[in-house]
C-alpha cells in the first residue's frame, strides 16, 4: 500500500542512508488489530536495537502520528495531549484512534478504521472535500500553546477540586468510645525524649496530607538530618504514619537534633514542603483496618493538632502563620500558605 | 558508588534446562515452561521463585553500559542472571534519567499493547501511565503488614505511597517513576514478603485507577501539572521553529519552481533529512503525501491507455 512509513525523524536515526526491511502484511495494527505494510530498520548503526512500526497507517494519519513512537509527527508529543493542548485534531472525532480503541470488539475497531481509511482514500482523490483545513501557521499554534500555558499556571481548577472532597470527609462523624480507643494506642501526646524501651526506632508521624508522598520524606530525612530511614509508612487516608530508622542511634540523633535546645513539650513540629507535621516517638502499629476506622483516625489527627495548635506557643522572633484560622487550614486545604522558616528546627 | 562488574547471580552450571515445574497439567509448553490444560486455576500453577534480586549485593556495570541505549536485565530483575558482567543488559535499578525508551515498550525493552489483558498481568498499556501495581495474595495480614511491604517495595526505586487494604490481603504500590514500577513488577512477582516463606507466592499486576475521589483529584492534578510542562516545553520548540521558519524565508526560494515535473532519483534525496532542520520539523508522512500525490497523474493515464487497447481488440 504504501512506500514508506510515515515515522518521525527521531525514530528513524541519524543515518540518511537508512536500510529498511518491508513486509506486506507483516504485522497487525496495536490499535485497529487489521494486518498491515510492516517495516523494520535500525536507526544506529551497530546497535542491535531496531525500531519498528506497530499502528498501521491509517491510525497513525488520523492522529498525525509516528507509525513506531506513536508521538505527534511535528511536536514529538503524545497525540491526546496535542488535542488538549492546542484543541487541534477535533473534526476527526468520529473515527479518531480513541473511538476506535474504545471499541471492545475487534470487528467493530476492523469496521471503524476501514471507515476511516475510506474518507482518506475519498481525500486523496479529491472526491471528498478535504477535512483538514490547511494547517495552521507555527505562530497561530505557538499563540494557541502560551494561551494554554497561562490557562493552566492561573487556574486553580485542580487546587479547588483538592481541597474540597478533603472537606466532604470532614462531615463524617465520630464516635467517642471507639476514638479515645484508638487515642490509647497511638502516641498523640507523646513527644521526643528518648524513650526507655531500647527497642523503639521509630517515630510517629501525624497530620500528613495527600500530597506528601513516601520519598519526600525520606529525602527530608537524609537532607536535614543525614540519616537513611529503614522504612516509611504513610497512611494518607489516616493521615498519620511511621518513620523507621536503622538503628537506634540514629533515631535518637535526630530527635536530639529536631529538639535542639527546645522542651520536649508535647509532639514536636516538622514542616517537610509546607506541610507541618507532628512528630513523636511511637511503636509502629496498625492504623485502623478499613476505610471506616481510617476515616475516623483522620479525624482525631485533625482535632489532636488543632489542640496542638492552640498550646504551643510559637515564637514570635521565627514563625508565622499567616492565616486567620490555621487550624482548620492545615488539615483541610494542602496549599494554604503556610510560612515557616526552617530555623525552628 | 565506586564502579564495580555485575556479581554473577546464578551459577551457570547449577542451571537445568530440562527442569519443570511441578506436574499442574496436562501439556508442557517448553517456550513458557510452564503447563497448560487441565485444572487451570491460578493458585495451582504459581511456584515460588527460587531466586531473588538483591540490588546491593548484585548491581554493577556490564556489557551495555557502555551502549547508548540499553535496556534492563529480565533476568536480573529476578535475580537470575548467570553472565554477571557479560550481559548485554544493564544490571541496575532504572533512574529518571533514563528516560529515552519510548513509552511502546516497558524497560525491559518488551512490547507493551494497546489495552491491558484482562487480569492486568503482563508487559502493560501504551495508552496510560501507571505508576501504580496491585499486590495480591499477601499470606499474612499483621501488624506489620505496611512496614514488611514498605521496606520490600523501596529496594526498587522510589515510592509515591502504598495503600494496604488489610481484609482483602491486598496492597497498592505507587512509584514515582512509571521504569521503576515495571522494575518492581518482576522483581516481586512470585516473592514472598518474607525471606523464604514458601507458602506466599505474591501476585504483582498493573492497578486499575482508583476509584476515590481524592485519588482521582490527586490525578487530574497531575495529569494538569504534566500538561503545562508538556505545553512550556511545546511554547519554546514552536518559538524556535518560528524563528527557524523566518530565516528561511529571509535566505532560500530558489527550489521551488522547478519541482513540477519529478525524476525517480529524487525520490532518495527527499527521505534524508537536512542537516539544517531540526529534528521535529519534518514527518515523512508529509513527504509521502507529496509522493503520493505526483505519482497520481501519470498513473491514471497509464490504465486509461490500457483500457482502450483491449476495447479495440
Amino acid at each position: 500500500m504504501s512506500d514508506l512509513p510515515a515515522t518521525c525523524n527521531n525514530c528513524l536515526g541519524e543515518n540518511p542512508y537508512i536500510e529498511m526491511i518491508q513486509e506486506k502484511d507483516g504485522r497487525e495494527c496495536k490499535i485497529c488489530t487489521r494486518a498491515f505494510t510492516s517495516f523494520l530498520w535500525y536507526p544506529k548503526i551497530g546497535t542491535s536495537i531496531f525500531r519498528r512500526t506497530d499502528i498501521c497507517l491509517t491510525c497513525a494519519r488520523a492522529r498525525n502520528a509516528c507509525q513506531s513512537c506513536l508521538l505527534d509527527l511535528k511536536f514529538e508529543i503524545n497525540p491526546d495531549m496535542r488535542d488538549e493542548i492546542l484543541g487541534t485534531n477535533k473534526h476527526l472525532m468520529e473515527f479518531s484512534p480513541s473511538t476506535i480503541a474504545a471499541n471492545n470488539s475487534k470487528i467493530s475497531k476492523i469496521y471503524k478504521a476501514n471507515q476511516l481509511e475510506r474518507n482518506f482514500q475519498d481525500e486523496d482523490s479529491g472526491n471528498l472535500p478535504r477535512h483538514i483545513s490547511p494547517e495552521p501557521k507555527v505562530p497561530q499554534i505557538l499563540e494557541t500553546a502560551e494561551e494554554t500555558v497561562l490557562r493552566l499556571t492561573s487556574s486553580n481548577v485542580s487546587q479547588k477540586a483538592l481541597s474540597s472532597t478533603s472537606k466532604s470527609n470532614d462531615r463524617k462523624h465520630l464516635s467517642t468510645k471507639e476514638l479515645l480507643k484508638l487515642l490509647n494506642k497511638l502516641p498523640f501526646n507523646g513527644d521526643l525524649t528518648i524513650p526507655d524501651d531500647p527497642d523503639i526506632k521509630s517515630m510517629f508521624l501525624f497530620g500528613i496530607t495527600d500530597e506528601l508522598s513516601n520519598f519526600r520524606v525520606q529525602e527530608y530525612f537524609k537532607e536535614q538530618f543525614n540519616s537513611t530511614l529503614e522504612a516509611t509508612i504513610l497512611n494518607h487516608r489516616a493521615r498519620c504514619g511511621f518513620v523507621v530508622f536503622e538503628s537506634r542511634n540514629s533515631a535518637e540523633a535526630v530527635a536530639e537534633s529536631i529538639l535542639a535546645g527546645k522542651l520536649p513539650e508535647g509532639p514536636s513540629l516538622i514542616v517537610i514542603d509546607r506541610v507541618p507535621l507532628r512528630v513523636a516517638w511511637g511503636r509502629v502499629c496498625n492504623l485502623g483496618l478499613n476505610n471506616k476506622d481510617q476515616a475516623r483516625l483522620a479525624q482525631l489527627v485533625k482535632k489532636q493538632l488543632s489542640i496542638l495548635c492552640k498550646n504551643t506557643q510559637i515564637p514570635k522572633s521565627s514563625n508565622k502563620i499567616t492565616p486567620t484560622n490555621p487550624v482548620t487550614t492545615t488539615v483541610s486545604n494542602p496549599f494554604a500558605k503556610l510560612t515557616f522558616s526552617g530555623n525552628e528546627l | 558508588m565506586g564502579r564495580r562488574p555485575a556479581r554473577v547471580q546464578v551459577d551457570p552450571e547449577s542451571i537445568d534446562s530440562d527442569e519443570r515445574p511441578p506436574q499442574t497439567g496436562n501439556i508442557f509448553n517448553i517456550w513458557y515452561s510452564k503447563w497448560s490444560g487441565g485444572d487451570s486455576s491460578d493458585r495451582n500453577t504459581q511456584t515460588h521463585s527460587k531466586t531473588r534480586c538483591n540490588i546491593e549485593r548484585d548491581s554493577g556495570y556490564t556489557k551495555a553500559d557502555k551502549e547508548q541505549s540499553p535496556f534492563f536485565c529480565l533476568y536480573f530483575s529476578r535475580g537470575a542472571c548467570c553472565l554477571g558482567k557479560k550481559c548485554e543488559y544493564l544490571h541496575r535499578l532504572p533512574k529518571e534519567t533514563d528516560s529515552w525508551i519510548p513509552h511502546t515498550l516497558d524497560c525491559f525493552g518488551r512490547e507493551k499493547f494497546a489495552e491491558y489483558r484482562d487480569d492486568m498481568g503482563g508487559v502493560g498499556n501504551f495508552n496510560k501511565i501507571n505508576r501504580t501495581l496491585f499486590v495480591g495474595r499477601i499470606n499474612e495480614i499483621d501488624d506489620s503488614i505496611e512496614l514488611k511491604i514498605s521496606k520490600n517495595f523501596a529496594e526498587w526505586g522510589d515510592i509515591d505511597r502504598i495503600r494496604v487494604i488489610p481484609n482483602k490481603n491486598i496492597a497498592f504500590v505507587t512509584y514515582k517513576n512509571e521504569l521503576n514500577a515495571q522494575f518492581a513488577k518482576e522483581a516481586m512477582a512470585h516473592q514472598s514478603l518474607d525471606p523464604d516463606n514458601e507458602n506466599e507466592i505474591l501476585s504483582v499486576k498493573w492497578a486499575n485507577e482508583d476509584p476515590n475521589p481524592e485519588a482521582k483529584a490527586k490525578i487530574e492534578h497531575e495529569h494538569n501539572q504534566q500538561k503545562l510542562k508538556i505545553a512550556k516545553q511545546l511554547v519554546e520548540k514552536l518559538e524556535r521553529l518560528k524563528q527557524y521558519e523566518s530565516e528561511k524565508r529571509a535566505s532560500v526560494t530558489v527550489e521551488e519552481p522547478e519541482e513540477t515535473d519529478d525524476l525517480p532519483p529524487k525520490r532518495q534525496k527527499m527521505i534524508q533529512p537536512s542537516p539544517l532542520t531540526p529534528t521535529f520539523f519534518n514527518g515523512s508522512l508529509s513527504v509521502l503525501s507529496e509522493l503520493k500525490h505526483k505519482k497520481a497523474h501519470p498513473q491514471k493515464n497509464q490504465a486509461l491507455v490500457d483500457y482502450s487497447s483491449d476495447d479495440s481488440d
